[in-house]
């Protein structure tokens, strides 16, 4: 898209927050500390600066607290910039947090009033599209009762509904549309295809990547307050993906409040927030790491041509496992589970299954095991590998769960788990009369 | 700039008029007698004032039920509005922190409602006057100048303390003290002429004292008003409004951060 007409323009802004170590401040405090800063100032973002041209989509990607939803908040003039400028051309419609303009006394029809006319629509026009938007909710009889007895998934439909009724020439949205229950969530995202259909500008903060590369026509990747990438969203998506993961898993994971004196993209030091619950929350849900330690596994990484941990749908990828023998063992046998995200097995194999390998070991020496897959049979998503070494008899040495996480990823976005070669076969067969 | 904000509120007067609604709605909602409050509080405030200035302060004042009356209504229109107002920002900070709109749409809401509140108490003001053994006079016809001027002046110091209190939270509780005062700064239980000479210029720069005084000059006195205290205190309402704004204006930049 010619970036002629523009939509939104953001010009070189920067917004630090005042971060007040005691919320509330006193009169005593404001007349003792009177001149002398009693906050830290927390910088948001740093620089940044694009150009939206109208009818394009925008992903917005990065860590939790990389400064997405500031960036949102900014274009829809709820912040102000500190310095630079922000220009917006058109309505802007934004969905940015859940229950923003509703009360919760009211039902949902007067809801609706209320919250259309935060976004500048007469009663009139309201009452004209009123049928259109309870429809569109499918909220049914809950139209009827106060809103405080609704599920954030109600809430979001009511919301999403309002929204695109407004007939925004700019749409904001941040995250909420994953509250939605998978059909509705086909149905925003159908509505939102038709809003792309009719030139709307739409910028859509989301950590659902396959999103952003299936719907955007572009995406902007904010690490630590700053721009790293603006271009292609399969680009965008891969390259953030490797370095969330990698932050995750070197451990350097503490959202740092003094990125105001780090000056720059230099990712190895930054807060991988999004990939670091996920992978906290893996770790309590896998088992415990179990094992006489006869052998002992000290790393275990997946190594692509896209980097570690992180590969390409049917391509290469090799797990390499480094073991230490303690003691002389004999019957060693060592494998590797890849599971779901949630545990469910979905592929495994060891040397005794594939008759391979050594199997007698001596004290004190190192090996290093690697398992090459030729065509990584993987649909796009998130996986664990587990490591296994254990005897021929089935005495555990060193039973590593979910010890390191797969990124699989696609251009073209299968579903389910399994990546299969395929071809698909048009004939015409004649004409029925 | 001086008309670009009045130009947006208008364009966001819907908002506005739903606010004002739904400030009226939930005000009295679970109660018993409910919207009947609306009546039901001036008429036991009144009740108070009453009995307390009649019979033990000894105020000797033919009507003096109605002069409490008129003043109360008036004053009551202006300290419920501001000091609701002054907190109005911190109280809504969900939508603050979280939809665009002009800020000023909040305070205005809450002098909104305060001043439709003061409508629906003429409801009872009248007969009480009718039943008092007034009779309307051609005076009454400058209730909506007065009015007017009572609301830009309310609105004046809600935008101001409205602003003012996000940044410093102790102004609501100074301010609740602070009206006590103010309330017996301006001829409210009192005539001007029960005041002391030498406080008397207190009350004559207090421009709360003007619109006061004007609803009595209507309503009690039955005469036209003092224009030389009208006029002045339009022009020190019209010159708070404008303080009032421009202050807010300037501090609304950061509600959403600092709520």
């Amino acid at each position: 898209m010619a970036q002629a007409e523009w939509a939104i323009e953001v010009d070189h802004v920067s917004k630090a927050f005042r971060v007040h170590t005691e919320k509330n401040p006193t009169l005593k405090e404001k007349v003792i500390y009177a001149r002398r800063a009693k906050h830290r100032e927390f910088v948001a973002l740093r620089d940044v600066s694009m150009t939206i041209g109208k009818g394009t989509t925008v992903g917005l990607l990065g860590v939790n607290g990389s400064g997405k939803s500031t960036l949102l908040k900014l274009i829809s003039r709820i912040l102000y910039p500190d310095t630079g400028s922000i220009h917006v051309r058109g309505k802007v419609s934004s969905l940015l947090e859940l229950g923003a303009g509703f009360h919760p006394d009211f039902t949902g029809t007067e809801n609706i009033f209320l919250n259309g006319s935060l976004m500048g629509l007469s009663k009139k026009e309201i009452q004209y599209k009123l049928d259109e938007i309870i429809d569109f909710s499918e909220l049914g009889d809950f139209i009827r009762e106060p809103i405080r007895s609704y599920s954030s998934g109600m809430y979001m439909r009511l919301a999403f509904s309002v929204a695109v009724a407004v007939d925004p020439e700019i749409l904001l949205i941040d995250e909420i549309l994953a509250v939605g229950d998978a059909a509705f969530q086909a149905k925003c995202m159908d509505r939102l295809r038709k809003l792309q259909s009719q030139n709307r500008t739409i910028v859509i903060v989301t950590h659902d990547t396959g999103a952003v590369e299936r719907f955007c026509d572009r995406a902007v990747w904010l690490h630590n307050s700053r721009m790293v990438l603006d271009g292609d969203p399969s680009d965008c998506v891969q390259r953030y993906l490797q370095e969330a993961f990698q932050n995750a898993s070197e451990g350097a994971n503490v959202m740092s409040f003094d990125r105001v004196d780090e000056s720059s993209t230099d990712l190895s030091h930054v807060a991988a927030g999004d990939a670091v619950a996920a992978t906290s929350a893996q770790e309590d849900a896998a088992g415990e790491r179990v094992g006489g330690h006869e052998v002992v596994l000290t790393t275990v990484a997946a190594h692509s041509e896209m980097g570690t941990d992180i590969v390409r749908a049917g391509m290469p990828l090799q797990v390499v496992l480094q073991a230490t023998c303690r003691v002389d063992k004999a019957n060693v046998v060592f494998g590797v589970h890849i599971e779901t995200e949630d545990g469910v097995l979905l592929y495994g194999t060891d040397t005794r299954i594939d008759l391979t390998g050594p199997r007698s070991f001596v004290a004190g020496e190192q090996w290093q095991v690697s398992l090459q897959f030729e065509q990584l049979a993987l649909a796009p998503g998130h996986y664990a590998l587990s490591a296994r070494v254990f005897t021929e008899a089935g005495e555990p040495l060193d039973i590593w769960p979910q010890c390191a996480h797969l990124t699989v990823v696609s251009e073209p976005r299968e579903v389910g788990y399994m990546h299969m070669a395929h071809t698909w076969t048009f004939e015409p067969k004649g004409v029925k009369v | 700039m001086l008309f670009a904000r009045p130009k947006e509120i208008i364009e966001y007067r819907s908002m506005l008029w739903g606010l004002i609604l739904s400030e009226l709605r939930t005000r009295y909602r679970g109660s018993v007698l409910g919207f009947l409050w609306t009546f039901v509080n001036p008429l036991l405030t009144l009740l108070v004032y009453t009995l307390v200035f009649s019979t033990v302060m000894r105020i000797h004042l033919t009507h003096y039920a109605v002069f409490l009356f008129i003043g109360l209504l008036g004053w009551n229109m202006f300290s419920g509005a501001t000091l609701s107002a002054t907190s109005v920002i911190v109280r809504q900070a969900p939508m603050v922190k979280k939809i665009y709109f002009p800020r000023e749409i909040l305070p205005l809401s809450v002098v909104g409602g305060a001043l439709m509140n003061y409508l629906f108490s003429l409801v009872i003001l009248i007969p009480f006057l009718l039943l008092s053994g007034y009779e309307p006079n051609v005076y009454w016809l400058y209730l909506p100048l007065i009015i007017l001027i009572e609301t830009i002046l309310t609105s004046g110091f809600a935008l101001l303390f409205a602003s003012v209190n996000v940044y410093m939270r102790d102004l609501e509780h100074v301010l609740q003290i602070f009206m006590m005062l103010w309330m017996y700064l301006t001829p409210v239980v009192y005539t001007l002429s029960m005041v002391p000479q030498r406080f008397l210029p207190i009350f004559m720069l207090n421009p709360v004292t003007d619109v006061i005084s004007s609803y009595q000059d209507i309503f009690y006195y039955e005469h036209s008003l003092d224009w030389k205290g009208f006029l002045y205190g339009t022009v020190v309402s019209v010159v708070i409004l404008l303080i009032g704004w421009s202050v807010f204006h300037r501090l609304s930049r950061r509600f959403a951060e600092e709520v």
